[in-house]
């Protein structure tokens, strides 16, 4: 509706209450803070016809009002939104060079202080319920001190709310998060991965399905920060103190600089605690394979972060076997009806495979199709390796054997919007019960879905996440 | 008493230092063509229908013409959207 504002034509879109909040804040990102909106009670996603309707008669006076009138150009604001509209207009947007504004907070002593700041931030929505460290102009400086950028460069616009995330910026969350200032390179590489996913980044921050980025570390900078990539490496631990700190700026990079924050541009139903913070490296000790960068096309004294936007994760136990076969049908049987259906619709599709390395100014990256990104057990990759299975062979054995029955395709497919299911997939919808019940489909559209890496410590347990979309990899650069 | 001074983590959004002006409107729909544009969210196409035929009850004149879209909605048929129609409605589903 955006698009068509900005195109000179008028346009108002329904929204239900619970999202107002959202779409006042995404009129704002893309510049028509003015925009209103038909405000109904309920989304009508989830209630039923009759309800639907009876909502919409009780807006059509302000749909036709929002066509034909201008607001007052300090308007605009309705339903739930006004409270955010108010708190957009507070003081912290601050000035438009991206310099950070001082906030002062009082206290009996430091600690009250301290305990204020947390008390205040956590309540503006600039923080994840934790408390944080303060980012004083000291530490800042310090945090600064670990790339060779200058503070007030825009390094990307980040999404949902098109933030412009500045050098300064970055490192006053990462201050927040307990980050080191060697840590500050990584998490802008990792802010630039998900800039690179362009509107798909949007997609998956504010849908409402639960989804939080994982940052995956490769390269010799994995040994250099410490980051832990063995036993429970994805756990709380004083192993994974750099981990868990690099994860967690991550996330109140989105909160403050990209504004994904609940029920304002994070909009999950339920949501996910692996949001706090998701970090972890490649064990490239225990691996027998060639690392992942070096898969895709990077050198391997290069560093990467690759972010993925996570939804589920299954555990993979299998501890019985000494059969590589064995063990990739575990995978298989596991993961079989997790990560959504084979492409037979479009919706919020990636546009094609852009899986080639580009280089530019910012450094080196990659677009991968999203599907499953398997953290391997050293002890699952040992088994492969002994046999001779390379990672190449075990992708495509996957692809080949993961099928599901036609008829579990189509159960959704029919009820897809006509011009939302693909040209190749329309079959699914003509096809007879006995078609549907004895054709099996690849549950994916090809090998390149499915992303292996070795993480982890002792034990035969590996964790399969699904992706909610494309992965992006980018290289750690401007370290001081 | 003590004082902490902390800077302020929030970024500037684009939209704040490129801001657009809203479409000028017409203070009548009448002899209007109206799009609705569905992004395919289940209960959306419902919604939409029933808001143009309000509009047309109030408009009897006016054309209502809608556009099944999808998430995120192709270019070029939101280009064609615009060639046709002169105002929009939309729907989220959400």
């Amino acid at each position: 509706m955006l698009v068509m504002e900005r195109h000179g034509k008028p346009a108002v879109a329904i929204v239900s209450d619970e999202f107002a909040a959202n779409a006042r804040m995404s009129s704002v990102a893309f510049g028509i803070p003015g925009n209103r909106f038909a405000v109904v009670p309920d989304s009508p996603e989830g209630i039923a016809p009759e309800k639907i309707i009876e909502e919409i008669d009780a807006v059509v006076d302000d749909i036709i009002e929002y066509l034909t009138t201008v607001p007052p150009p300090s308007g605009g604001s309705n339903g739930a939104a006004a409270a955010v509209a108010e708190r957009l207009e507070e003081p912290p947007v601050g000035e438009h060079t991206g310099a950070a504004q001082v906030e002062a907070y009082t206290g009996l002593d430091q600690l009250d202080a301290v305990e204020n700041f947390n008390r205040v931030f956590i309540d503006k929505g600039r923080g994840d319920g934790f408390p944080m460290a303060p980012p004083t102009a000291k530490r800042v400086e310090e945090m600064l001190s670990g790339t060779t950028r200058g503070r007030d460069e825009v390094i990307a616009i980040l999404q949902p709310g098109m933030g412009l995330a500045t050098v300064e910026k970055i490192a006053i969350n990462c201050v927040m998060g307990g980050c080191e200032p060697n840590h500050l390179p990584v998490v802008m590489a990792a802010v630039k991965a998900v800039e690179n996913m362009g509107f798909y980044a949007r997609s998956w921050l504010m849908s409402t399905s639960a989804s939080a980025p994982m940052v995956f570390i490769s390269g010799p900078i994995v040994e250099e920060l410490g980051i832990h990539t063995g036993q429970c490496t994805l756990g709380p631990s004083k192993w994974s103190k750099a981990n868990i700190v690099i994860g967690r700026a991550l996330n109140l990079t989105l909160m403050n600089v990209g504004y994904h924050r609940p029920r304002e541009m994070d909009l999950d139903t339920i949501g996910t605690p692996l949001k706090w913070s998701m970090c972890t490296g490649e064990n490239e000790e225990r691996s027998p394979w060639q690392s992942f960068h070096v898969d895709h096309g990077f050198e391997a004294h290069e560093n990467v972060v690759t972010v993925i936007p996570v939804g589920n994760q299954i555990e993979i136990a299998e501890f019985v076997s000494s059969d590589p076969r064995v063990l990739l049908n575990e995978f298989i049987y596991g993961t079989i009806s997790h990560g959504g259906p084979i492409g037979v619709s479009n919706m919020g599709s990636p546009p094609g495979d852009r899986s080639h390395t580009v280089t530019d100014p910012s450094g080196k990256r990659k677009s991968l199709p999203g599907g499953l990104f398997i953290l391997m057990a050293p002890e699952h990759a040992e088994l492969l390796a002994r046999f001779g299975w390379g990672k190449e062979s075990a992708q495509n054995y996957l692809w080949i054997n993961q099928k599901y029955p036609a008829k579990w395709a189509a159960n959704m497919a029919k009820w897809w919007p006509a011009q939302t299911v693909r040209e190749e997939w329309k079959w699914l919808l003509e096809a007879s019960d006995y078609e549907l019940d004895n054709t099996m489909l690849q549950c994916r559209q090809s090998p390149s879905n499915y992303h292996i890496v070795v993480v982890g410590g002792w034990g035969a347990k590996s964790i399969v996440l699904t992706t909610s979309g494309a992965i992006s990899m980018m290289e750690v650069t401007d370290r001081a | 008493m003590y004082t902490l001074e902390v800077l302020n983590p929030d970024a500037v959004m684009r939209g704040q230092i490129e801001s657009h002006e809203m479409a000028p409107r017409d203070p009548s729909l009448a002899g209007k063509k109206v799009g609705l544009i569905w992004n395919a969210k289940r209960g959306g196409d419902i919604a939409l229908d029933r808001a143009g035929e309000q509009i047309k009850k109030r408009y009897p004149d006016v054309e209502v013409i809608r556009f099944d879209g999808n998430m995120p909605c192709a270019t070029d048929l939101l280009e064609k959207a615009m060639q046709e129609c002169d105002v929009f409605v939309g729907s989220t589903g959400d």
